[in-house]
């Protein structure tokens, strides 16, 4: 297949996911959640004519499809609607926010990549050992151990025992503020990343061409920095790509534990208050986020690795 | 060794004036900042869309309108109108206003400001929450909301310090409606300037003006050096959004903000006994209830049997126990920070014996013959708690009732259609006086009269109590409005809301608005 063909196929795949997103909450938010957003506007004094008039601003007196169509229409214009509750754009709503959570989305991918991959080099042929021991247990803990619950003992240890690092807001951007929140949201990454390392090292290990470097004279961690980590490293960039959309989307509850201003905590306001272009408008940015960076490394796969868009399978 | 001794003689004199200016400086200077934290951010900064609780205290004090609220006692006092005169029908009211008064941007404030920002609120277009809810009685308020009208009949600029608002009705109440930040004046240059947000740039005339706003991270706010009253006592006042309370208690205890605004159940438990923080319970204007639809059975014309349920509520373990001291047991409708309120309006008290003697007086002894019952609450807030109380102490006389939960928005619909038979609900204040509750629930064509509830001397009381000039006169107006409507129970009053708030030592003159503001320009920093 054409590499053109190729990437057609996965844009269309991408205009597809996110038109089905759209579908699935409109229908859900508007037929699920009750209420009169106009009287919720304007209070319970408000006249009849204006409730009227507000209603038909918004579109709520026309049908559930002509709703869905105009919204549409507004989407391939990039117009995500009007916040009811914040009366402002959902787009400026949106870009207020986004911002915040792609800071500490990439500070959280960046200690994912470099406590994953540490694990994955001292673990790496180290099976059955006391490290390997180690790391297991601390390993299983980190993946149990809920985001808040973490990120709450994080605060408590750092912030009000030993009072060193800021628990709460962005300060600024300064990145002291980051520590925390980062290392929660990093820490049950971080082990996955770790184990997919370990394993794609040990599988490189096995390679003829590993073991032709280790009989030319290399020592074991020579060989591994200087031919196996290259090879190993395909399916971890691969998940640390994807995880970085994911990241995007699943920082709600350390945002809210941190005070973190940024779209997860956005999105939990909207849902309290029942804001429903604001919590469409910012489930579509999360998911075109995560399904566009998805796409992009299919698309990149693809044009490293010819298999991968013949559908053959690759072994890695 | 003597070059020595030279050096050290010469160094030590700058050590020591040092030293005398370094101490010079400590122990006299107070702290001029102060902070807290809110667990939501403000929806607006504008005073028109201002309709939740930390909006409405920071534009408080970046607004003035024509009249302030005393902090302490919650009553009406001068703002921009130094005095205002009445008419003898209550519908006419003429403000003074005081000369000089400036926004923040320098420009003085006039009569016209508020004839601009009152309709400016009312518009379509501006999607206020409020506006009609305070500025209805003022005439020509609702063709401005239907878009009918862009002219506010009934206010109208004399002249540069002079406002004559006229009402639709009587009112003479009307005044302390003004105290709400959707009544401040707004300068129509700064809300119209092409590219700027007002809601996130507000232009006010109050004793503080905003620096600056980051979208829920903080709000901070400086005195206002021009401000034409009493100076706040504090250079600065930063609102921080915590939506973590327990991470805003963690903060607090680490000294990173002075005080702590609406602290939950579960965190003052673990506050009372910590000497690094102090807690403050504030009373605040609103009333959980259980409301009767007396267009229902059992309850229509069954005053002997809703009278018989009042005396089977047990409302001091529903405030102590059930709700952790975050509710003060009622003993009435309107609550104790509120002017109007009598002790002894409340002519009910715990006591299952008499409830089942007047149970069974109503002809429901033991609680037979009772169609099946079912109470009704949202499930949000302290209501769930609530209901389940009630549904046990009404078990104690027999009476059982069935529980249903209903998500707010549904149950505030089918509650206001009459579609419920008996509801747990809150009403807060709208304003600090008793019409709020007592001619908006009770009066019989009122919309939020949800108990459908009809007493012709209850009508003639509240339209008197609107159309009494003289204070004490309304005020036993409302007083025995409010005697008549717990006589014929419509509702039983369970609890008055109080607010749990903490705070650091360091603040040395904490005060907590009956209205449930934070006084920030009365609020004072002990000296370091």
């Amino acid at each position: 297949m054409p590499i053109s063909r190729f990437i057609f196929n996965r844009l269309l795949q991408l205009l597809a996911v996110i038109l089905g997103t759209v579908t699935v909450l409109f229908i859900v938010l508007y037929l699920l959640v009750p209420g009169d957003a106009a009287q919720a506007m304007l209070g319970a004094k408000a006249t009849p004519q204006a409730l009227e008039n507000l209603r038909h601003e918004l579109g709520l007196d026309r049908s559930l499809p002509v709703q869905y169509g105009l919204y549409l229409w507004r989407l391939l214009h990039f117009d995500l609607g009007t916040s009811y509750e914040l009366n402002r754009s959902v787009s400026s709503v949106i870009l207020d926010y986004l911002p915040a959570t792609a800071y500490l989305a990439g500070a959280a991918l960046l200690l994912e990549t470099l406590a994953g991959m540490a694990w994955g080099f001292l673990t790496a042929g180290r099976r059955s050992t006391r490290l390997d021991f180690l790391t297991t247990i601390s390993g299983s803990l980190l993946l149990s151990t809920p985001v808040f619950f973490l990120g709450m003992v994080l605060q408590y240890i750092f912030g009000s025992r030993l009072g060193i690092l800021p628990i709460s807001g962005l300060g600024g951007y300064n990145p002291v503020y980051l520590i925390l929140p980062a290392t929660t949201l990093a820490a049950a990454q971080a082990v996955i990343v770790g184990t997919m390392a370990r394993s794609s090292l040990e599988l490189q290990m096995a390679r003829p061409y590993f073991l032709a470097a280790r009989a030319r004279g290399l020592t074991h961690r020579q060989a591994l920095v200087g031919h196996g980590t290259r090879n190993a490293l395909g399916p971890v960039v691969t998940l640390l790509a994807i995880d970085l959309g994911a990241l995007m989307g699943g920082a709600m509850i350390t945002e809210i534990v941190f005070s973190w201003p940024g779209i997860g905590r956005m999105t939990y306001y909207a849902a309290q208050v029942r804001d429903v272009p604001l919590i469409i408008g910012s489930v579509v940015v999360l998911v075109a986020i995560f399904v566009t960076i998805s796409t992009l490394v299919d698309i990149m796969y693809g044009w490293l690795d010819p298999r991968v868009r013949l559908g053959a399978i690759s072994d890695g | 060794m003597h070059r020595l001794h030279s050096i050290l003689k010469i160094l030590i004199v700058p050590f020591l004036l040092l030293a005398i200016f370094a101490a010079a400086g400590c122990g006299s200077e107070a702290k001029s900042s102060f902070s807290y934290a809110e667990v939501s951010e403000p929806t607006s900064l504008d005073p028109a869309l201002a309709d939740e609780a930390v909006g409405i205290n920071i534009d408080r004090y970046l607004f003035d309108g024509l009249v302030r609220y005393d902090s302490k006692t919650g009553d009406v006092k001068p703002g921009m109108a130094e005095k205002w005169d009445v008419s003898d029908d209550a519908t006419v009211f003429t403000f003074h206003l005081r000369k000089g008064a400036r926004f923040s941007n320098g420009r003085e404030v006039k009569a016209q400001d508020f004839v601009y920002s009152w309709t400016r609120a009312l518009l379509p277009e501006t999607k206020s929450g409020m506006a009609m809810t305070i500025l209805e009685p003022v005439k020509g308020a609702a063709p401005v909301a239907d878009g009918a009208v862009r002219t506010l009949e009934g206010a109208e600029a004399i002249d540069d310090y002079t406002l004559k608002v006229t009402l639709e009705f009587p009112l003479a109440e009307f005044v302390t409606f003004l105290g709400h930040p959707v009544c401040s004046p707004v300068p129509q240059e700064e809300v119209e300037k092409p590219g700027s947000s007002f809601a996130q740039q507000p232009v006010g005339n109050g004793p503080f003006k905003l620096r600056e706003y980051k979208p829920n991270e903080q709000v901070v706010l400086d005195r206002n050096p021009d401000y034409y009253g009493d100076q706040a006592k504090m250079n600065e006042v930063t609102v921080k959004i915590i939506p973590s309370a327990a991470t805003a208690v963690a903060e607090l205890k680490a000294g990173n903000v002075d005080a702590v605004k609406s602290v939950p159940p579960g965190e003052t438990a673990s506050l009372k006994n910590d000497s690094s923080v102090k807690l403050y319970s504030g009373v605040v204007n609103s009333l959980d209830f259980v409301g009767f639809n007396l267009t229902m059975d059992p309850w229509m014309n069954g005053i002997p049997l809703r009278q018989a349920l009042n005396w089977a509520v047990d409302r001091p373990t529903i405030a102590d126990k059930v709700l952790q001291g975050q509710a003060i047991a009622a003993d009435g409708i309107i609550p104790k920070s509120m002017p109007g309120h009598q002790f002894e309006a409340m002519p009910y008290s715990y006591d299952p014996v008499n409830a089942k003697a007047l149970l069974d007086d109503a002809g429901f002894a033991g609680g037979k013959g009772l169609p099946p019952l079912k109470l009704s609450y949202r499930n949000e807030g302290a209501a769930p708690d609530i209901a389940q109380a009630i549904q046990a102490n009404l078990k104690d006389i027999g009476v059982n009732v069935e529980l249903e939960g209903i998500e707010s928005t549904t149950f505030l619909d089918k509650m206001i259609a009459g579609e419920l038979s008996l509801f747990v609900v809150q009403w807060q204040a709208d304003y600090n006086s008793p019409d709020t509750f007592l001619y908006t629930l009770f009066k019989s064509d009122q919309p939020q009269n949800v108990f459908h509830y009809a007493e012709p001397r209850t009508d003639a009381l509240l339209d008197q109590a609107r159309s009494t000039l003289n204070k004490i006169d309304r005020m036993k107006a409302y007083m025995d409005a409010e005697r008549q409507i717990l006589t014929d129970a419509p509702l039983i009053p369970v609890v008055f809301g109080q607010d749990q708030l903490a705070y650091s030592p360091q603040v040395s003159n904490f005060v907590f608005t009956p209205l449930g503001d934070i006084a920030l320009d009365e609020i004072t920093m002990a000296e370091n």
